[in-house]
C-alpha cells in the first residue's frame, strides 16, 4: 500500500524480448506504445469503420502460422470485416455494443429486435437493485443505450450513424459502465453458478464474488474474461460466439459459445488481450 | 445547452447532500462550483486515534468525471493538517484502492469521504507511509499521475 514508486496498481509483468507478443494484454499494450512514443493508444477511436480482415492479417504476417491458418479460415468462410474497439481495456463492451447493434441493424425487422432488445435490459435493471446500485446513479449510464435502441422507432440508423454516434466518448464511455454494472449485478445474483470461476486475472487466486466485481467487472479498464461475458450474455439474454485466434492446434478454429442460443449470436474476434467485431459482409449487406 | 454527465452527477449529488444530509463525522465545507469541493472529516468515538481532530478533504472534479475518480487530497494549510497515516502522505496524497484501480462510477464524493473515514477509523498507530519523504519531494502535484501500488486490501 505504501510503495509507490514504480508499480502499478496491478503486479507489472517485465516485458523484453522473450515475452509472446500475443500474450500481451491491452494494459500492457497501452504501457508499451506510451513508452515508446508511438502513436498513442488513446488517440485511436473508441470503434472503428470496418476493416477488411485483411489488415488484421497483414499485423501477423511474419508472427505464427498457426495464428495466419485461423485468418485465413475465416477469411474462406466468409468473415472478412472486423470492427476495431479501441485497446483500452474496455474492449469486449464495446465490441459487444457495436455487435448488439450491428445485429438489430441488419435485422429483417430491425424495429421489433430494437424493441426486444430494450425489453432485455429493463429485465436486467431488478438484478441492479438488488445488488443495491443506486438507481439515481445508474440510470444516467443506461440513458444513453435507451435512447439509441428507443431510436430505432424513429428512424433506422445507417452503419454510418450507428458509428458515429458510438464514437463519441460520454455516450460510448457510459454504454461501457451500463454494461459493466448490468454484468456485475448478474455475477453478484448468480453467485451459486460463478463463485467457483472467479479469479484474480494476476494471481489466479480465488476471489470473492463482490471483490471480483469491485475490482475486476466495475471498474472501467478492466479487461473481460470468460465469467464477465457468459454474464452479460445470460444477462441481456444474448449469445456471443468468439473466434479464438489463439496458437492452439485446431482444426479451423476455435470458436467458443457464450450464453443462451440466440439466432444469428454476437461475432467477436479474440486475439490475447483484446477483442473486436467480426462480420460477413455479405450477410450485413 | 446539453450538461456534461459529470455536471449532471454532481449537481445530483449535491441535492442529494442538501436534502438528505451527511453521514456522522462528515460535513460538506464548500462546494461553491461542479469542480471543487472541500468535506471535513473526523472520528467520532472515543476508540480512534484521531479522537478531537478534524481534517479537511478536497476533491477535485475533472470532466471524466464519474467515469473517471476525482483527484482527492487532503489540505495541507495554516489551518488543516493531512491525517498521521500509513496511507496518507505529507502532502495530503492517500494511497486507497478505490481512487485508483477499483474506482467505480457508481461511487460518489460522499462514498469517497465514507471510505475514507474508514480508512481512519480502523487505524491503530499513527505513523506515516514508509518512503514519505522520498515520494513528498518528487511526487506530482496530481495524485492521480502516481501509480500506487496496493499492498493490502483493507481500503
Amino acid at each position: 500500500m505504501s510503495d509507490h514508486d514504480g508499480g502499478d496498481a496491478d503486479p507489472a509483468r517485465v516485458i523484453d524480448e522473450h515475452t509472446d507478443m500475443t500474450t500481451l494484454t491491452d494494459q500492457e499494450i497501452m504501457r508499451l506504445t506510451e513508452s515508446m512514443g508511438q502513436e498513442d493508444v488513446t488517440s485511436r477511436p473508441l470503434i472503428s469503420a470496418p476493416v477488411p480482415l485483411s489488415v488484421i492479417r497483414d499485423e501477423y504476417k511474419n508472427g505464427s502460422s498457426t495464428v495466419l491458418k485461423k485468418i485465413d479460415w475465416l477469411q474462406a468462410n466468409g468473415w472478412d470485416q472486423v470492427w476495431r474497439a479501441r485497446g483500452d481495456g474496455d474492449c469486449f463492451y464495446r465490441s459487444f455494443t457495436i455487435a448488439y447493434f450491428l445485429r438489430i441493424l441488419h435485422s429483417s425487422e430491425p424495429q421489433l429486435q430494437a424493441n426486444l432488445a430494450f425489453d432485455a435490459v429493463q429485465r436486467a435493471l431488478p438484478a441492479m437493485q438488488q445488488v443495491g446500485f443506486d438507481p439515481d446513479l445508474y440510470e444516467e449510464f443506461l440513458e444513453p443505450l435507451l435512447v439509441l435502441l428507443r431510436g430505432f422507432d424513429a428512424d433506422t440508423p445507417t452503419e454510418w450513424t450507428l458509428i458515429q454516434q458510438l464514437q463519441d466518448a460520454e455516450r460510448s464511455n457510459c454504454i461501457v459502465v451500463a454494461l459493466r454494472l448490468v454484468t456485475s449485478a448478474y455475477i453478484r445474483t448468480h453467485e451459486d453458478v460463478f463463485s467457483p470461476f472467479l479469479l484474480s486475472p494476476t494471481t489466479f487466486l480465488p476471489l470473492t464474488t463482490d471483490d471480483f466485481c469491485r475490482q475486476e467487472v466495475e471498474p472501467c479498464g478492466k479487461e473481460a474474461d470468460h465469467a464477465q461475458i457468459m454474464a452479460l450474455s445470460e444477462a441481456l439474454h444474448m449469445g456471443v460466439r468468439i473466434a479464438y485466434l489463439d496458437r492452439s492446434e485446431v482444426q479451423d478454429i476455435n470458436w467458443v459459445s457464450f450464453g443462451p442460443e440466440t439466432e444469428d449470436p454476437l461475432t467477436l474476434l479474440y486475439r490475447p488481450g483484446h477483442y473486436d467485431v467480426v462480420t460477413k459482409d455479405h450477410l450485413l449487406a | 445547452m446539453v450538461l456534461s454527465i459529470s455536471s449532471r452527477r454532481l449537481m445530483k449529488e449535491l441535492k442529494e447532500i442538501e436534502t438528505k444530509g451527511t453521514p456522522p463525522g462528515i460535513q460538506l465545507l464548500k462546494a461553491d462550483d461542479m469542480e471543487t469541493w472541500i468535506f471535513l472529516i473526523s472520528v467520532l468515538g472515543d476508540e480512534t486515534v484521531y479522537k478531537g481532530e478534524t481534517f479537511a478533504l478536497k476533491l477535485k472534479f475533472e470532466p471524466g468525471y464519474p467515469i473517471d475518480y476525482p483527484q482527492v487530497t487532503f489540505l495541507s494549510d495554516d489551518q488543516y493538517q493531512p491525517p498521521l497515516h500509513p496511507h496518507v502522505y505529507s502532502n495530503g496524497h492517500i494511497c486507497a484502492s478505490i481512487l485508483g484501480s477499483e474506482w467505480s462510477p457508481v461511487l460518489t464524493a460522499l462514498s469517497i469521504c465514507i471510505t475514507i473515514q474508514s480508512m481512519l477509523a480502523s487505524c491503530k498507530k499513527k505513523e506515516r507511509p514508509p518512503g514519505n519523504d522520498r515520494y513528498v519531494r518528487s511526487a506530482p502535484l496530481n495524485p492521480k499521475l502516481t501509480r500506487w501500488a496496493y499492498e493490502d486490501d483493507t481500503v
